[in-house]
């Protein structure tokens, strides 16, 4: 069922993070220097690609469900939707807490993202043409059924869970100028911007989304709630048709700035990462080096993280990102 | 010949672990259903080199640091030895010269400058030099860090199988990349003495096979070096590497290059990691002995991931291990 919520903040990142150690390890915080060298700023990427799912995603769905399964709320099937990684985040935390998962997908989400979320323990229903159509989808089946929704954008265990990523870097790593991170649904700008309001204060939030697909960040500077149809994005994970309002609010309140990019910038990046920094990503998860390399002169000189929020690509993927030049080749 | 110990391995973690994070241990679902068996990935190209080779530099610069003897540290290495002494080096505040073939992938060779190692290329093959290495270090007195015949860089390298021990205390079976076979001697002696039972099986390529040579002939042979694993060659085994390993390991096995470029495309299709040919090996290993390791809990260490692109396009143009059938 869905339910009325209330707000996230970041005293409940901490409970979050403590929920999520029971399933995941701090990840990786590394510093890059061939491409700190190559944009002029000192460069570290928060590495979210080390866990079962490949993503970030597993933050907020581990402590939406664990939350849920304390207080009762758990009943029935999981129910969610999903581009992608937050459906096979969702489907394995179901798999170890042993319910089972449907994760409603758009017709946009290419097969092999489908096998996969199968291959996690999910049962995924194709609905609608975008990531709004299938939630709509999802919410409806959730309903019928009176399975457990997990509502994505809005469930503030989801933006404190994302929030736990912002909290693990200042902890690991002072004085940083700015966290970048890619912007789709908002739940992890929205969280990192909480965490470092409370835990950071002189560390700007950035979030960053593809250019084909600019609603958030325009809904950003405009202050209002606008609604664009996204374009074919490479970056696959970062498209969206409409804000969340919940989610948005806290943008708002607690995000410094929001940016857009170029594909071809994000391929760039991704080329960038594979032979600078011997890192793979999926599309939506080079969208924040693609935005710290376009916006390499207001960085300059700065500390900043750059979060790679996901490795879940697939090999046509990489082919087109090595045919576009890396901005910083090695050799 | 001293060899190493669990608590050589047990002191030389928080000295490595001072520089560099503990590396993910993650469950592969995917490859655990391709291979019938529950597969972990030790993921050692997540360090700031890319390489496990870190471990192994730390290990051995630290300990001489401490005794007040680091003047500076010098090396020859194809490449990822190379970059950990010049990352451990500058970690600890000394100067770094590193020796190379003039042959030596250029990824790597970049890599040392950006950790601010010097580079000096020199013949044509590691073991020439290392020559040239060893009088360098004796001409200006540096510490001289022998890929090699080194027990503080074996017992770094061991941290990686500790960690593994420490994480997964049943695990059934290991499989390790080998090259100078450093790798595999500290990790079957941190895995062997905390986990009873566990098997520890070495990958080297069919084109470099000395190692693997040796050990069945159970006496050290030499072997020409012909594989685009960079990192699994060696002409000469080292005999404390040699000796560790026949005492230690289970088995050892040869994978080709088409297998280790089919295996960098299944690592990237199926787990999402890049890896170098030498990091695919484990895979490699542990499909061809898929038979012998259904329902095993199984670790396979990525090595590292240094390549170039040229060498990445290769590998995607080939028909992956383990093929995904949706893709």
């Amino acid at each position: 069922m869905v339910e009325p919520v209330r707000a996230p903040d970041a005293k409940g990142a901490e409970a979050a993070l403590a929920r999520i150690r029971q399933v995941m390890p701090e990840s990786p915080l590394l510093r890059s220097e061939p491409l700190s060298k190559a944009l002029g700023m000192e460069l570290w990427f928060k590495c979210e690609l080390h866990n079962p799912t490949f993503s970030f995603k597993l933050r907020g769905a581990t402590n939406d469900l664990l939350a849920a399964k304390e207080s009762g709320r758990l009943k029935g099937a999981i129910v969610c939707s999903s581009s992608g990684n937050h459906g096979l985040a969702c489907a394995w935390t179901g798999k170890n807490l042993g319910v089972p998962c449907h994760v409603f997908v758009s017709e946009a989400v290419g097969p092999a993202k489908r096998a996969v979320i199968q291959a996690m323990g999910g049962t995924v229903h194709v609905a609608g043409r975008d990531i709004d159509d299938a939630r709509a989808a999802a919410i409806d089946y959730a309903q019928a059924h009176g399975h457990y929704f997990v509502n994505d954008g809005v469930s503030p265990e989801i933006m404190e869970g994302a929030g736990t990523m912002a909290l693990e870097v200042v902890r690991r790593l002072s004085d940083v100028d700015a966290l970048i991170v890619p912007v789709g649904g908002g739940n992890l700008a929205a969280g990192t911007g909480l965490v470092l309001k409370a835990a950071s204060a002189k560390t700007k939030a950035i979030a960053v989304s593809p250019k084909l697909s600019p609603v958030i960040v325009r809904s950003f500077h405009e202050k209002a709630m606008l609604s664009i149809p996204p374009g074919d994005s490479i970056a696959d994970g970062l498209t969206q048709r409409e804000p969340i309002l919940e989610s948005l609010r806290v943008i708002w309140a607690n995000v410094d700035d929001a940016w857009l990019v170029e594909d071809e910038a994000i391929l760039a990046a991704m080329h960038a990462l594979l032979e600078s920094a011997h890192i793979l990503v999926e599309p939506s998860g080079a969208a924040g080096l693609a935005a710290a390399w376009a916006y390499r002169d207001r960085l300059k000189g700065k500390r900043v993280v750059v979060a790679l929020t996901g490795s879940n690509v697939n090999m046509g993927q990489v082919r087109k990102a090595l045919a576009v030049p890396s901005f910083a080749p090695l050799a | 010949m001293q060899h190493p110990t669990l608590a050589g391995i047990e002191k030389a973690l928080p000295l490595v672990h001072a520089h560099m994070a503990p590396t993910p241990l993650v469950r592969a679902e995917l490859l655990s259903q391709a291979l019938d068996a529950e597969i972990w990935l030790k993921n050692e190209t997540v360090t700031p080199i890319a390489s496990f080779k870190l471990r192994g530099a730390l290990a051995c610069l630290a300990r001489a640091h401490a005794k007040g003897a680091l003047t500076g540290a010098v090396t020859a290495s194809t490449g990822n030895h190379g970059q950990g002494v010049a990352y451990a080096a500058r970690a600890l505040g000394a100067p770094a010269d590193i020796f190379l073939p003039a042959k030596a992938n250029p990824v790597k060779a970049a890599m040392i400058e950006a950790f601010g190692g010097r580079l000096h290329k020199v013949g044509h093959d590691i073991d020439v030099a290392k020559d040239a290495a060893r009088q360098h270090a004796r001409a200006k007195n540096m510490l001289f860090v022998d890929d090699g015949d080194d027990l503080d860089l074996m017992e770094g390298a061991g941290t990686c199988g500790l960690e593994i021990a420490n994480a997964l205390p049943n695990v059934d079976c290991v499989f390790v990349p080998v090259g100078g076979a450093n790798l595999i001697a500290g990790v079957a002696t941190a895995v062997k003495a905390k986990v009873k039972g566990a098997r520890v099986l070495g990958v080297q390529a069919k084109g470099s096979a000395s190692l693997h040579d040796s050990f069945h002939a159970k006496r050290k042979v030499e072997r020409p070096i012909d594989s685009i694993a960079d990192g699994l060659t060696q002409r000469v085994p080292p005999e404390l590497a040699f000796q560790v390993m026949c005492k230690l390991a289970d088995d050892m096995m040869l994978v080709s290059d088409e297998e280790l470029l089919a295996g960098i495309h299944a690592t990237a299709e199926q787990a999402h990691v890049l890896v170098e040919p030498a990091g695919a090996a484990a895979l490699c290993g542990a499909v061809a002995r898929r038979n012998e390791i259904k329902g095993k809990r199984v670790v396979l260490i990525l090595s590292g991931a240094n390549l170039t692109m040229d060498l990445f396009r290769r590998a995607l143009d080939t028909t992956p291990l383990l093929g995904l059938r949706h893709g």
